[in-house]
């Protein structure tokens, strides 16, 4: 039996649908290919400083393309507030390793250690594509990854797995009514089982990445959907943090820990989880 | 993704649902693999799968065969917490120079069980397979014993090297994390591996490096067996052992697709950045096309990767 929630809700997703699918029509005969955003985590904490590694990919699937590509990032802190932007340009087959830390003024780095950040890159001015098919609606995408680095030997990785929510490259009325994504995940519970043999610390982060407010709710079970071993849950502004730390202590033996939400803010928006084994540097992979 | 009632004949259940992986003894770690299943999110489609584990040498025979590991059922998880450990108490205590290629077989019983009659293979069609592709990625972590430095990834191992899919199958890494810096090393893990077991095409790949101003500093080869991994030492490749920074490493393969990770290794904490590279279509949809990608990667080749200063 059909609910008659999910029926209205069935019906607005595909009047939705209808809307979209009519906008990038729109988009496509204007002949411009959108932009799509995306947008990551950084941390300053324990001494660290996160590189943002993107290249000039355009170069790449144009091998003719000769011409600079230019990148516009935007850093946030824990609660969503803009902390510094900067453009840079990069040259035709080359890359940029941008040191969050080299963008914030000492004293700002020294409060704020932690919060997102948003990269966009513009194609060079002598890119040029072919549509899969005529009347394709396409776009590029900023794909990049993080490498965090620290003094006492931590290194680890990320690749970008969130987009904005707006398209840019497009004019002004398309541009605010053409989404990249849709609606926040109901729940969600992580694929990866985290061992607990020698495990020391584990600190879970999550981003809002979504235009609004939302509450946002992560939990450390023992097993598959054991008990809570640790739970954290607030009112988190667009682009601000939700984090969860544990410290390993007495619990009870569990070959493994699951991480659970209640609800991501949107449809990737997994968090991003750090643990520390043994008397190692902290690893770091979204999770 | 193929036409869902496209046949796919002689099918290995072993390989509806796989992940494959490279280890880095190289650099002292173990092993530490685990899978999800995350069928339950299919509703009628949930089924337990059963977990065995397939490891291959350097030149790609076969050290364990689809050793039987576990059950897991729809929702719960299985952990292996060492790899190397398991090999030895089944028999595999060497396995050569060079580093193992994992496949962490996940089979739906009911396939296994059909297939148990008929020679262990079956004639299903796409629309089969695709689910159990679609649900969750797996995840291989790299234990450091003596230090606790870890580093781990996610993918999973889709359709790749199977003739009944395509004629082609190409491989064009772009990836601009690497570190050449003291006490860091860099690296490139390629596994060539198929979802047809009968898969023998070596992998051909041309590696170039090149620094943050675009210019060309480095670059190489590497052959990739069959049912292989092979783990590139990117500081061997510089044309100057002195150069410092950051730099992107562009790689193609035209005789074989290669699961390919980019990492750096701290020497000294032993610490791991791995992820995966991003497909093109990622970075632009226009690049979303098999027999365009295929053009495309020869023409990087020659104009980009194979080019000499």
């Amino acid at each position: 039996m059909t609910s008659p929630t999910r029926v209205v809700r069935g019906a607005r997703r595909r009047l939705v649908g209808a809307w979209q699918a009519g906008l990038r029509r729109s988009v496509v005969m204007l002949g411009t290919t959108p932009r799509v955003a995306y947008m990551h985590y950084w941390t300053l904490r324990e001494g660290a400083d996160s590189l943002v590694a993107f290249h000039n990919y355009f170069s790449l699937l144009d091998p003719h393309a000769r011409g600079p590509c230019h990148a516009d990032l935007r850093v946030y802190d824990a609660d969503g507030r803009t902390l510094a932007t900067t453009g840079i340009d990069v040259p035709a087959r080359g890359c940029a390793q941008v040191s969050v830390r080299s963008l914030l003024p000492a004293a700002v780095a020294a409060i704020q250690t932690e919060g997102s950040l948003e990269l966009d890159v513009l194609p060079p001015g002598d890119f040029t594509h072919e549509r899969n098919v005529a009347g394709a609606f396409e776009v590029s995408a900023a794909r990049f990854f993080m490498l965090y680095r620290s003094p006492a030997g931590m290194l680890a990785t990320s690749h970008c797995i969130e987009k904005s929510q707006t398209y840019r490259g497009l004019p002004s009325p398309l541009a605010g009514l053409l989404t990249t994504r849709e609606r926040r995940v109901p729940a969600w519970r992580c694929k990866r089982p985290i061992a607990t043999r020698g495990l020391q610390e584990v600190r879970v982060v999550v981003v809002n990445y979504a235009e609004s407010s939302g509450r946002l709710h992560v939990a450390l079970r023992m097993g598959a959907g054991g008990p809570v071993v640790a739970e954290a849950r607030r009112t988190v502004p667009p682009r601000g943090l939700l984090t969860l730390e544990h410290r390993q202590g007495d619990e009870p033996a569990a070959e493994f820990y699951t991480l659970h939400s209640e609800g991501l803010p949107t449809p990737n928006g997994k968090p991003y989880l750090w643990v520390r084994y043994g008397d190692g540097p902290a690893a770091m992979h979204h999770a | 993704m193929s036409d869902p009632a496209r046949i796919l004949r002689d099918w290995d259940p072993l390989y509806t649902r796989y992940f494959p992986f490279g280890t880095l003894h190289t650099f002292g770690y173990r092993t530490r693999v685990s899978a999800c299943n995350g069928s339950d999110a299919l509703g009628a489609g949930r089924e337990a799968l059963e977990v065995r584990l397939s490891l291959f040498e350097a030149e790609g025979g076969a050290l364990l065969r689809a050793q039987p590991c576990a059950v897991v059922e729809p929702g719960e998880y299985w952990l292996l917490d060492d790899v190397e450990t398991f090999a030895a108490r089944h028999g595999v205590t060497g396995g050569g120079d060079g580093e193992w290629l994992g496949v962490l077989h996940q089979t739906p019983l009911s396939q296994r069980d059909a297939a148990a009659t008929r020679g262990g293979r079956l004639d299903l069609p796409v629309g089969a397979i695709a689910p159990w592709l679609s649900f969750a990625d797996d995840y291989v972590e790299y234990v450091h014993e003596s230090t606790g430095g870890t580093g781990g990834v996610f993918y999973y191992g889709p359709f790749l090297n199977d003739t009944r899919l395509a004629p082609t199958w190409s491989t064009v890494v772009q990836s601009p994390k690497a570190i050449f810096d003291a006490g860091l090393e860099p690296g490139l893990l390629l596994l060539n591996v198929a979802s047809d077991p009968r898969h023998d095409r070596r992998a051909l790949m041309d590696i170039a490096l090149f620094g943050t101003a675009g210019e060309r500093i480095g670059g190489g080869g590497v052959e990739v067996p069959a049912f292989a991994a092979r783990l590139v030492r990117l500081r061997e490749l510089l044309t100057d052992l002195a150069y410092k920074g950051g730099a992107t490493v562009v790689a193609v393969s035209t005789t074989a697709t290669l699961i390919p990770c980019t990492l750096v290794h701290d020497r000294m904490s032993r610490a791991l950045a791995i992820d995966h590279t991003f497909p093109p279509a990622s970075y632009h949809s226009a690049w979303g096309q098999k027999s365009k990608r295929a053009a495309w990667a020869e023409d990087v080749r020659a104009k980009l990767v194979a080019a000499r200063p």
